[in-house]
């Protein structure tokens, strides 16, 4: 299952080239060209570019192999700034940007104030200063971090590209906040921003899937699959956008369509939610030894990606919790990524996975965290909902149940129905007992 | 004069190179840390200039950290050796200037960094090092400039705007400069305790010139709380202390202040804290120590002289010393407080159509400055124009600030307290 994300658009000091070039293409000719320079060179701004592109190219291939190559080249850069001007602040926000997609949160923070402690001028930072606390769950400090972006600096305008960096952020915080129609006002401000700033085609589509993932969220469907489209007019073959049109079409339980989509997606990107999602849809209509294949594969990334780390602890930890498999590694995955990301969404996944290991208590206080901040994901409350339900209080399962089949009554595959049976069952049973007592 | 020399420091305070850890050594001074580091880099890379500059740098720190100048020539010496393993290199050639106006060298500096932004037309900070000896020699125009560049070379960075700031404050427009000042604090990162404090101290500074006591005394508490102990919100919020009459908190701040900073200009504040206090015996002794030690500085560009004029001019009766200490700096410089310590030297001296020219010429230049215009209508009484005169006191009386409670008692011995007691 796909879930907001609050990620980067950062502007990466790539030329910004036209929305129709291909951005990828695009990016591979930054990298090239800047391999040759800095080797000629030497100089910090060449560095700083390179390592800029590679984080650009992290982004387009979710290959985490970049993000080292592009640290590598911002440290060289570092090194070779100056101490007596201010051309450290690239680097030292590309750090930051670099630090943030790999989900070292507390080191994205540093760079970013240090950067902004060189006094530029340039307030980019201050957004990856708030992603990161935003991701570490401190939400105020975070929006606090977001308003420094629109500092009006000096009597010229403002800048539009901080406006669209404020816009697109203090969006995903309105949605934590459980104002969604807040957030998809200020996305769609975002999206045209985006377009008409002419940002990378990566960053343009980013912006829409973002939209399309509250409109989703809110259960507007139709309104969801026309912007998860203009993701993909921004960045033919985008692996979100086929993603989120996906999710689309098993709304419209038109599942052949879906089917399609995430194998458009996954030869893209193999992202294990994606692989387990596909795997969901042949369960569904039941292809069971297809299913199999893609959760086996699931399993398999998630081997892979314990060798390289927490890339991937919170989507696996979920796969687990949702199949009843390998319930203590759930747990354990949820719980090591908590240290690090204290997001409401990191709660929510250690409150399914305690539940699913039989910890209602501890389970109903970490959901009632992830809950804390109003968020109105459908998820969350049907989390919620079966936790309470087995904990034996039927009224506040059904409360949370009725919840969240209103914010979206296709928020998933399986759980959707499956609130709606528990819904039933607490009726049939409460009924059932009520005549017991008359009797 | 003071304020200006914080303003530099600030920018560099901005970065600190490549110090990811603190130095463990609890003992050393942050200057003396980052000369362990320099040292460090230069033994690991002997044959590169970056770790002779590093120490330039620091050794600048510490000279400002202990006055001791013989600090400045260990730096050039280490400048020498990185312009020697790299001629030109244009950071060495920022350092060399860093170091001219550190030791307040600033026509020396004005013309390094002139030579720098011929070659280098697209630096922020070398056109920083322009504004910056510009404005205490008295050229506020290529001083505003040059700031005027900085902003539009890399919009709203920092060293541009507090300089931008310190200008407004200069050319009069203390609320506008507020303003860039307020926008600085609040793009710095919270994690930058000094140079959040020093901000603060600089806009506490801000409200107290405009006569808002009270603002200004809750921003200085402010940033005593970002930065326990610093040494420039101490001085400032001592003024204030005055302000309110509370003479005995302001010796205790100015005492402070000057045992984290044993500048000469601190004891005079001190001694005048003193005297306020009604602490005669103690003034005198602090009085004599600033005289001697302002003295030995004296004739260094780096001094105290501006306190040392109204030294002579108002505490030790010795108007032809004034005169001479305010000649010596006026023959170099003609910003405003160097042209209001010759303008007072002057009038002390009963040249009074002189002194009023100095003064008005410094007034001219926009700043609305208590003391300042206190003086300017003391000067103006002296040559019997009382028009001319009511109206610069009852000027520097309205803004509540240094030097309104001379000009109140003045415009009240002359009949007019009515016309203040607003």
């Amino acid at each position: 299952m796909a879930r907001i994300q609050n990620r980067i658009v950062l502007f990466l000091g790539l030329s910004f080239s036209s929305v129709a070039m291909a951005q990828q293409g695009a990016t591979d000719r930054s990298i090239a060209l800047y391999q040759v320079r800095a080797a000629a060179s030497n100089n910090a701004t060449d560095y700083d570019k390179l390592g800029a592109a590679y984080v650009q190219k992290g982004r387009e291939t979710s290959d985490f192999a970049y993000y080292d190559l592009a640290e590598k080249a911002l440290t060289k850069s570092l090194a070779l700034t100056s101490s007596m001007d201010m051309s450290a602040a690239a680097p030292l926000t590309h750090m930051a940007a670099t630090y943030m997609a790999e989900h070292r949160f507390a080191e994205a923070a540093d760079y970013a104030q240090r950067a902004l402690a060189l006094g530029s001028g340039d307030l980019s930072p201050f957004g990856l200063l708030g992603d990161a606390h935003a991701d570490m769950g401190d939400y105020d400090q975070a929006a606090q971090d977001y308003e420094k972006l629109l500092l009006h600096l000096t009597s010229q305008e403002p800048s539009r590209g901080l406006v669209f960096m404020h816009d697109s952020r203090v969006s995903y915080l309105k949605f934590i906040h459980g104002d969604n129609a807040g957030a998809i006002e200020l996305a769609k401000k975002a999206t045209n921003a985006a377009t008409a700033l002419h940002l990378p085609a990566e960053n343009v589509g980013w912006t829409y899937f973002q939209l399309g993932e509250y409109l989703f969220q809110a259960g507007d469907i139709s309104g969801a699959e026309a912007a998860y489209q203009e993701a993909l007019t921004a960045l033919p073959g985008y692996y979100r956008g086929l993603s989120g049109l996906a999710k689309v079409r098993v709304a419209q339980q038109k599942y052949p369509e879906a089917i399609d989509f995430y194998k458009k997606a996954i030869e893209e990107i193999p992202f294990p939610d994606y692989i387990a999602a596909l795997g969901d849809i042949y369960t569904k209509i039941g292809e069971k030894e297809e299913a199999k294949k893609q959760h086996d594969l699931v399993e398999y990334i998630g081997y892979l990606s314990s060798l390289n780390q927490r890339a991937y602890n919170r989507e696996l930890a979920v796969f687990y919790a949702d199949r009843d498999v390998k319930l203590p590694e759930s747990m354990a995955l949820a719980q090591r990524e908590l240290e690090l990301r204290r997001d409401v969404y990191t709660q929510d996944v250690l409150a399914w996975s305690l539940y699913k290991n039989g910890k209602l208590k501890e389970a109903a206080a970490t959901m009632d965290k992830a809950l804390s901040m109003g968020t109105k994901d459908a998820m969350f409350d049907f989390h919620a909902g079966m936790i309470h339900r087995d904990m034996g209080d039927t009224d506040g399962a059904r409360d949370y149940l009725r919840r969240a089949l209103a914010i979206n009554p296709h928020f998933h595959i399986f759980y959707a129905d499956a609130a709606r049976r528990a819904l039933e069952e607490m009726q049939t049973n409460g009924a059932a007992k009520l005549e017991g007592a008359s009797r | 004069m003071k304020a200006k020399v914080a303003l530099l420091t600030f920018s560099f305070a901005l970065y600190a190179p490549a110090q990811n850890s603190p130095m463990p050594a609890l003992q050393l001074s942050p200057a003396e840390q980052s000369m362990a580091a320099a040292r460090k880099e230069i033994e690991n890379k002997p044959g590169q200039f970056a770790g002779y500059n590093q120490l330039a740098i620091a050794l600048s720190r510490r000279a400002r950290e202990t006055s001791d100048s013989s600090c400045y020539s260990q730096a050039e010496d280490a400048l020498k050796k990185s312009l020697e393993l790299a001629p030109g290199n244009l950071e060495s050639g920022k350092i060399h200037v860093w170091l001219l106006l550190g030791r307040h060298e600033f026509p020396s500096a004005l013309e390094a960094a002139k030579a720098l932004n011929k070659k280098n037309p697209d630096d922020v900070l070398v056109y920083g090092f322009m504004s910056d000896a510009n404005a205490e020699l008295g050229k506020y125009e290529e001083a505003e400039n040059a700031v005027q560049w900085m902003l539009n070379l890399r919009p709203g960075n920092l060293p541009g705007l507090t300089r931008a700031a310190y200008l407004r404050e200069l050319f009069g427009d203390v609320d506008g400069a507020y303003e860039l000042l307020d926008i600085a604090y609040k793009a710095t990162p919270p994690t930058e305790t000094e140079d959040r404090a020093w901000i603060l101290s600089q806009m506490g500074h801000l409200r107290f010139v405009a006569g808002k006591t009270d603002e200004a005394d809750n921003i200085l508490k402010q940033a005593l709380i970002i930065f326990p102990g610093y040494y420039y919100a101490q001085g400032n919020l001592a003024k204030v202390r005055i302000a309110q009459k509370r003479y005995e908190d302001a010796v205790v701040l100015m005492q402070q202040r000057y045992q984290a900073t044993p500048h000469a200009e601190n004891l005079y504040d001190l001694a005048e804290a003193l005297k306020l206090a009604g602490r005669e015996d103690e003034a005198k002794k602090t009085f004599a120590e600033f005289e001697a030690q302002s003295l030995a500085e004296s004739i260094r560009k780096d001094n105290s002289n501006h306190d040392l004029v109204f030294y002579y001019a108002d505490h030790a009766q010795q108007p032809a010393q004034a005169l001479k200490v305010a000649q010596q700096e006026y023959a170099w410089r003609h910003d405003v407080y160097t042209l209001d310590a010759y303008a007072w030297a002057l009038h002390v001296n009963g040249q009074d159509t002189e002194a009023r020219k100095q003064i008005e010429t410094a007034l001219a230049i926009g700043i609305r400055d208590a003391s300042l215009l206190d003086h300017a209508g003391e000067i103006a009484l002296k040559l019997g124009d009382q028009t001319a005169a009511e109206r610069y006191l009852k000027d520097s009386a309205a803004l509540h600030a240094n030097g309104s409670e001379q000009a109140r008692l003045r415009l009240a011995s002359l009949g007019q307290a009515a016309a203040v007691n607003r």
